[in-house]
């Protein structure tokens, strides 16, 4: 009796050994875009980088990240004595996308901001001038006709000058004066937008880009130091201007 | 860090004096031909100031008419303009319009000056007569004035 319970013992002392021993390893190769700077925590442990991994069999978490991409939370089961390829892209995080938005709205901004006022100013610039020139004109043409008035001895032009001419070149001079004060108003206008936005722009700063994905994967990854420890990593970033 | 302000460009900051300038002096661009104040020319339709027309005199006088010539006598109505109140260097005819007669006549003046003798074909001693008188050049008439004589 003492024997048999001896040779049981024995037995499931074989049988579990042979299970332990049967915990078999299998290979991932991890096709991640973007390639080169895609990193990955494997099971909340590891942070690594390698594109081919050994783990035991079964199933493991998986956390991708790189830079300005969200962070891909997965798991991936390990085949025994396979090697495995995984293929992976990373999306773009949200607040990357929004930067880059940022981003070109900010070099429309400084392109055309910098570009169209000053083009602007020199169109209505150039239309003052010709507006004044033809002011000055219609100013001279009313000033002429009223001398003509004065020394006219013909009564028939005299009233062709009083009841067509004049007026005609009066409504030209309101128009003349109107179109001059307009291209100027506008030039001045377009004149300080000019100065203001060279100001703006001089002293506006581009949009900075904050990962916040990077410092969540870094805030949460146990990073192995030499000696097989641990330490949990944080960061704190501090701007200064 | 601290944001770098551009200073305005250097070709901008002088246009700006200039540009203010010159919208200074368009304010000297004034519409100042008050149309309806235009009345200062006699030969204006509507010349608003002293009458050009200074009656002379009235006179009878013979002269010929007719094939073969035969005497007869006239009645002259003689007038000048007043020259200071022309424009300079004109040169004008005057129409006569005699009440009693159907058509106007047109009267050149006496070579280099401002006098115009008016005949009439009619001689009516001690009877007042007014006569519409107007400057008259290029196939039109100015204001028209009233001259009363009376042949004595």
């Amino acid at each position: 009796m003492r024997w048999n319970r001896r040779f049981i013992c024995s037995c499931v002392h074989v049988l579990m050994w042979g299970c332990a021993f049967a915990q078999s390893t299998g290979k991932l190769r991890l096709n991640v875009e973007p390639i080169g700077t895609t990193e990955y925590v494997v099971d909340g442990k590891y942070r690594m980088r390698d594109r081919e991994i050994t783990l035991e069999q079964g199933a493991h978490r998986f956390l991708f990240w790189a830079p300005e991409r969200r962070i891909l939370d997965t798991t991936l089961t390990v085949v025994p004595d396979r090697t495995t390829e995984i293929s992976l892209q990373l999306r773009y995080s949200q607040e990357f996308i929004a930067h880059r938005q940022a981003m070109g709205r900010y070099t429309v901004m400084n392109r055309w901001g910098r570009i169209a006022p000053p083009i602007l100013a020199a169109g209505f610039g150039a239309w003052s001038v010709v507006s004044f020139i033809n002011y000055k004109q219609a100013n001279d043409e009313l000033i002429e006709l009223s001398d003509t008035y004065g020394v006219s001895t013909v009564p028939g032009s005299i009233s062709r000058l009083k009841d067509d001419d004049i007026p005609a070149a009066k409504d030209d001079f309101a128009k003349a004066r109107t179109q001059f004060y307009l291209s100027t108003g506008l030039f001045a206008v377009s004149l300080g937008a000019t100065l203001y936005l060279r100001h703006k722009l001089a002293t506006k700063q581009p949009p900075k880009f904050e990962d916040k994905e990077k410092l969540r994967f870094d805030g949460l990854v146990w990073s192995p130091t030499p000696e097989g420890r641990g330490a949990w990593a944080a960061r704190l970033t501090i701007p200064i201007r | 860090m601290g944001g770098k302000v551009d200073d305005p460009d250097p070709v901008m900051r002088r246009t700006l004096p200039y540009l203010l300038l010159c919208v200074a002096f368009s304010g000297c661009y004034k519409d100042e031909v008050d149309l309806p104040a235009l009345t200062t020319n006699p030969f204006d339709v509507d010349y608003s100031g002293p009458s050009v027309f200074v009656f002379d005199s009235t006179y009878v006088t013979a002269i010929e008419v007719g094939i073969p010539p035969a005497p007869a006598l006239v009645q002259i109505v003689q007038l000048h303009l007043r020259a200071d109140l022309l424009p300079a260097g004109a040169v004008t005819s005057v129409r006569f319009k005699d009440p009693q007669a159907n058509d106007p006549v047109i009267v050149s003046p006496v070579p280099s000056t401002y006098i115009y003798r008016f005949q009439r074909n009619v001689v009516e001693p001690f009877v007042e007569r007014c006569y519409s008188v107007a400057l008259w050049n290029g196939f039109s008439e100015a204001r028209a004035e009233t001259i009363c004589c009376t042949l004595q």
